[in-house]
């Protein structure tokens, strides 16, 4: 009786796993060749809608890539997939989408739709990056179609966050700035030179639109502000007590920390940020002896008076633009039962904020 | 009236972890933390607690009402015992029915979810046909096997989500969770009633309870399983919080999943998909608890015989399943499914409660025991 059972468990069991290999059969199948895999997307303001630029890579062999790029015009946003269908010889997949380029003047004129459409399908990573070109998006991707690498942009912008000036950014990062009460959009701005493509600094967004931009400069202290600012450099100024001219001399950041504390909640409010730099410092001028303790001490306070100084004017841009990239809404949010983000804003050129830095070098040169 | 049950389909007590566990989570832990702040907002954590120590307090009373007499160790034949056998016949069809639109609506809710994020153009058929196998092979085997697949999926499910939440930590920002009081205790409470919905399933105790060995010892492991789960829960509404901001969740359904695609692995770069298909086993072992407890039921109060009652049950669930598409009635049915759940969890049970407390005090008064 026992043993009968068993038979007849087997068998079952048999049964449940054959019939577990069709559910293969449910799913739709996408074969790299017969499908066309869009890897970088540019939108541009047309005269009436928009235009959008596509790069999509042809995988014909085996380490060899043709990119291919197809530029469609379309009433909105939301046309503008199927009206590239109408292009294309095997039909989309934009689960590899990983940069998407905004024109300056759609990027003007709001990329509200365009972040929510991407934000809502499901298919496109949160790690995807956004950026803004100085001119058509178009021609910024005319230059990458010469590099044979669908993902240069992303590539660069991700480096640049690695190793470089760049705040943390993406489109999770976007998307919480967006959707986030007291917080402005920031995203990375692209130029070119010498028929090159180079990372110009920061655009900066009031809402869903283009404001203005800072330098790469100003990107590293925006980032110090934000994050932990590792491997960002900046070249500081320096004048000795007898000279007329100034030298300047570069300095690594080897890791920092930012608090903010709320000193009133206003309005105006007030915040005091303390910013603690170690740094790591190169090439300075020779009259400056790193070696001896008095001339260190001597170029650390020199350089925490540059990044008050600098920080400072910062803010004030910032107030200026009416923009709020460091959120500083978000942060007196948090400390106030009651929080109306108008009326933060119709106080926010009175915000008042004092910086204090302190700067230790631990590493020098050779 | 009851039908003595052969040692061989009983589990040790501290086994009902895993019963339990795939009950009361489901699909709802991807997406429940969107739900809970459209009352409370970001203080919506301390509804999660509240609500956890309330369902100490109903397990509590479940534990009171089923170990009340030895000779009606389940709520099937409590209702017979209490309520005569035409008001308890009553009483036991709705429970029972209760169990399998329970088990309806975990199988759509992931059906639902493997079409927004796997396969959207994919017939749908096919795949219930061979899940409604899946769970028929599994709810067959007795209430050993189903607890079987309960421990496969706390083995293969946990160990998968832990690690992955973590990965967000680079993009937490903890300022989201202050200020800490800014919402009225309304708000707060409305909010509890909302998570209510991610404990469900912890009454399907109610039938499985004389499948345990030394019952009386399980209640131990009943009350750990329920911390985990509401620790569980609270760590990710916390991580939910920190990773993204208030107005951001609002556009976000799947808060679980958005925290787990931030993270690209060579090869598998759309970690969530990996994720989406291991939900899958959590997703059968649920609906197995819900099917089998339902089975049981059929069983004692209408002797119908467990297999025919399951067949029928799984028809109607793929059936039902097939017509019903749009998103719409989906939510409508899984909310009216919470309310349901919430008014047999705070109205059913203690007043279950009561009814035994009278009826012990009765039994005291009169001196009257009824033979072992």
């Amino acid at each position: 009786m026992r043993e009968k059972a068993g038979i007849m468990d087997m068998r079952k069991a048999f049964l449940i796993i054959v019939l577990s290999t069709l559910i293969t059969a449910c799913g739709d199948q996408n074969i790299v060749n017969n499908i066309k895999l869009i890897q970088t997307v540019g939108y541009d303001a047309a005269r009436n809608g928009i235009q959008s630029a596509a790069l999509i890579t042809n995988y014909e062999e085996v380490g060899k890539t043709k990119l291919e790029f197809f530029v469609t015009e379309s009433n909105s946003m939301y046309d503008s997939m199927p009206r590239l269908n109408t292009k294309l010889d095997f039909p989309i997949e934009y689960g590899q989408l990983r940069m998407a380029l905004f024109g300056e003047t759609f990027a003007r004129k709001g990329i509200e739709t365009a972040i929510t459409s991407l934000i809502r399908d499901p298919k496109i990573s949160l790690r995807t990056h956004l950026g803004v070109a100085d001119r058509d998006a178009l021609e910024i991707l005319n230059v990458t179609e010469n590099k044979r690498d669908p993902y240069f942009l992303f590539d660069m912008i991700k480096q640049n966050i690695r190793s470089g000036n760049f705040p943390l950014t993406n489109l999770h990062v976007t998307f919480f700035n967006f959707f986030g009460e007291g917080r402005d959009v920031f995203l990375p701005y692209f130029t070119v030179e010498h028929g090159e493509i180079k990372i110009d600094g920061l655009a900066l967004f009031k809402g869903d639109k283009f404001k203005t931009k800072i330098s790469i400069r100003e990107a590293f202290l925006l980032k110090m502000l934000l994050e932990n600012s590792k491997n960002g450099s900046i070249m500081v100024p320096v004048r000795g007590p007898n000279q007329n001219r100034g030298d300047y001399f570069l300095m690594n950041s080897i890791g920092s920390k930012s608090t903010f504390k709320v000193i009133s909640i206003g309005p105006p409010a007030c915040v005091s940020i303390h910013l603690k730099l170690d740094a790591q410092v190169r090439d300075v001028p020779k009259w400056i002896n790193l070696a001896s303790k008095d001339q260190r001490v001597w170029l650390e306070k020199m350089m925490e008076a540059y990044f008050e100084k600098e920080i400072q004017k910062f803010v004030s841009l910032c107030k200026r633009n009416n923009v709020d990239p460091v959120g500083f809404g978000d942060l007196i949010r948090s400390r106030s039962y009651k929080w109306d983000d108008r009326d933060f804003q119709d106080h926010y050129e009175a915000l008042k904020t004092t910086v204090s830095v302190n700067v230790t070098i631990v590493q020098t040169g050779r | 009236m009851r039908n003595e049950i052969s040692e061989e389909y009983m589990v040790s007590p501290y086994l009902i972890i895993f019963p339990l566990y795939v009950s009361i989570v489901g699909v709802g832990i991807l997406n429940y933390q969107s739900k809970l702040i459209q009352h409370a907002g970001y203080n919506a954590w301390i509804s999660v607690i509240l609500t956890g120590i309330s369902i100490h307090v109903i397990l509590w009373m479940i534990y009171k009402i089923l170990s009340s007499n030895r000779n009606d160790q389940e709520i099937i034949s409590l209702n017979h015992t209490l309520f005569g056998k035409f008001l308890g016949n009553f009483v036991n069809l709705a429970v029972v029915l209760y169990f399998v639109y329970g088990a309806f609506v975990k199988f759509k809710v992931y059906i639902e979810m493997v079409q927004i994020w796997l396969f959207p153009r994919m017939n749908i058929l096919p795949l219930t046909i061979i899940i409604a196998l899946l769970i028929y092979y599994a709810v067959s085997g007795g209430f050993r096997s189903v607890t079987a697949i309960g421990v496969w999926t706390i083995l293969i499910s946990l160990p998968s989500v832990i690690p992955q939440v973590l990965l967000t930590l680079p993009f937490l920002h903890p300022l989201n969770l202050l200020p800490l009081l800014n919402h009225s205790a309304t708000d707060i409470l409305l909010s509890s009633k909302t998570m209510v919905f991610q404990y469900l399933g912890l009454e399907t105790i109610l039938l499985f309870y004389p499948f345990i060995k030394t019952p009386a010892k399980s209640q131990k492991w009943a009350h750990i399983i329920v911390i985990f789960v509401t620790f569980l829960y609270l760590v990710l509404l916390i991580l939910a919080f920190m990773f993204l901001s208030e107005g951001q969740l609002r556009h976000c359904i799947w808060a679980t999943l958005a925290m787990i695609s931030i993270f690209e692995v060579p090869l598998l770069q759309s970690l969530e998909y990996f994720f989406v298909s291991l939900w899958f086993i959590n997703i059968i072992a649920g609906i197995s608890v819900y099917l089998w407890v339902a089975c049981r039921g059929m069983k004692t109060a209408f002797r119908i015989g467990q297999r025919p009652s399951l067949i029928v049950f799984l028809i109607a669930a793929v059936t039902l399943n097939y017509f019903i598409k749009d998103h719409g009635r989906i939510e409508w049915i899984s909310e009216l499914y919470g309310t349901v759940g919430f008014y047999f969890i705070y109205a059913y049970i203690p007043f279950m409660f009561v009814c035994v407390l009278i009826r012990k005090r009765l039994a005291f008064h009169f001196e009257e025991r009824k033979p072992a």
